[in-house]
């Protein structure tokens, strides 16, 4: 038996081994904003590794809200939601988010993360029991295991084994909830929530959705998944982040009243952190002003998406099963993806290997999060060094 | 006393582990481990062990597995366990 520390000095060996080699390149030193462009370790690089798909980050009425609340309420509130930390820009923002998916009430978290995390934690107990698709985000297992409540897990996307499994646990004294994730941050595929419904509604199965990576992405409008598939009434509690689509911080829940005033004072992660400062609050209510006032950056990421996914085809590398601005580039191999990742970068691409454990094996790839404020140049420039690297590496035919 | 045979059982556990994995049952070999080799994380192994225990209405723990690393030893130690009435 190991003592922490020795698994400790065994990990981090490894990591300074790998680091010795070169090869790898988590987190480098960024100088800029989060923009198409980003400066990292002092070199201008196209960037595909953040995941503020529609660029408002750094647009110029996000940020002047920003300055705006920063003049009004200074850096922060100074407390959690249930002591000073609910201003009425919070207020505004959790019943625009409300009304955005049609629910009753909403919940501001410090986090995405907390938001999903401490949603399951305050809903379930050690009677119930959470089923989850084997894909799902980190922040759902750990509510599970703060939640203490029975884990069960269906194969990623696999309508026919949730089947199984709600049918196996009907004999579940306590309650059960699905969780999934709206689009999966590492494949770019969609929960099938049409069969999801079929198969849960039946069974009095609650289902939660996290809409981290759909939100202003997914649907016509940007709306989500919901909207995606017409189902206004798809899910029963919903989760999500500011720091996709909003590229800023902080998360949010919304369910029924009941269900939201429970969470207030149950939630841990809720109860217990500060509340996101109002600078953010507001940047956030103006990014999801700008998803009505400008639809055109939802049409320029579709345009981007297309493009790329269409690029990357016409060479021959495999993106999976992707549909959105999540693209992998499959690898399949965890030294080759290191090797490949680092040459992209020195030739001028910011992007995000991924290994195992963080996918399954053979699964390793680049993983490529698209912006709606790429312009066609830069895209045009990224699929030509995808090209060199990809040739280079055995990834693509020569002649492609 | 329970009449299943060690490769009736062996071969349940492998279909189990090739749904989970997305394996064929036939690239699933007895000295292969469970994480390293055929990349099962925490939640699959958790999966695993819940599926084997509706299966053989056994009500193993993960502290009853953990020591385990291969298909083989697993499958030898399920076998004990049903054959003892899941004790």
């Amino acid at each position: 038996m190991t003592t922490y520390l020795e698994r400790i000095e065994q990990q981090v060996q490894m990591m300074h081994m790998l680091q010795a080699t070169g090869l790898s390149t988590y987190s480098r030193e960024v100088s800029s904003s989060c923009g198409p462009i980003m400066r990292v370790e002092g070199k201008e690089k196209i960037n595909f590794i953040s995941n503020s798909y529609m660029g408002f980050s750094t647009h110029p009425k996000v940020v002047a809200a920003a300055k705006q609340a920063l003049d009004e309420y200074g850096v922060g509130i100074g407390g959690s939601p249930l002591a000073c930390g609910t201003t009425v820009l919070h207020q505004k923002l959790a019943e625009h988010i409300a009304a955005h998916y049609g629910k009753e009430a909403c919940l501001i978290f410090a986090s995405g993360y907390q938001a999903l995390a401490g949603s399951i934690q305050g809903m379930l107990g050690k009677q119930d029991m959470a089923l989850l698709d084997s894909l799902d985000h980190r922040s759902s297992v750990d509510g599970c295991i703060l939640a203490g409540c029975k884990v069960r897990s269906f194969v990623h996307n696999n309508l026919d084994d949730l089947a199984e499994l709600v049918q196996n646990t009907a004999g579940h004294k306590g309650h059960r909830m699905v969780i999934v994730d709206s689009v999966y941050s590492m494949d770019g595929d969609l929960a099938p929530l049409p069969g999801i419904q079929r198969i849960c509604r039946p069974a009095q199965v609650t289902i939660l959705i996290d809409e981290a990576h759909s939100l202003g992405v997914i649907g016509r409008t940007g709306k989500g998944l919901l909207e995606h598939f017409d189902l206004p009434n798809g899910a029963d509690i919903i989760s999500g982040t500011f720091s996709k689509f909003a590229g800023a911080v902080g998360g949010f829940t919304v369910a029924d009243r009941d269900v939201i005033d429970y969470l207030r004072h149950y939630s841990s992660p809720f109860v217990f952190s500060a509340s996101i400062p109002p600078a953010i609050v507001a940047a956030v209510q103006a990014s999801f002003d700008l998803l009505t006032s400008e639809p055109e950056w939802h049409e320029r990421l579709w345009s981007n998406v297309r493009f790329l996914l269409d690029g990357f085809k016409s060479m021959g590398f495999d993106t999976g099963k992707s549909e959105t601005p999540v693209i992998p580039i499959m690898v399949r191999d965890t030294e080759k993806v290191l090797r490949m990742n680092r040459a992209l970068l020195d030739r001028g691409v910011f992007a995000l290997p991924v290994i195992h454990p963080g996918v399954p094996l053979k699964m390793e790839r680049i993983r490529l999060g698209v912006m709606a404020t790429h312009s066609r140049e830069h895209l045009e420039k990224a699929l030509e060094i995808f090209r060199e690297v990809g040739r280079e590496l055995g990834l693509i035919p020569d002649s492609a | 006393m329970n009449t299943i045979t060690k490769e009736q059982l062996r071969a349940d556990l492998v279909r189990i582990i090739g749904t989970l994995t997305n394996l064929k049952p036939t690239d699933v070999q007895d000295w292969q481990r469970l994480r390293e080799d055929l990349g099962l994380d925490s939640l699959q192994s958790l999966e695993l062990l819940c599926r084997i225990n509706d299966k053989y209405m056994l009500d193993l723990g993960m502290e009853d597995v953990m020591d385990l690393q291969t298909v083989d030893q697993v499958a030898n130690q399920l076998f004990l366990f049903v054959q003892n009435g899941g004790n």
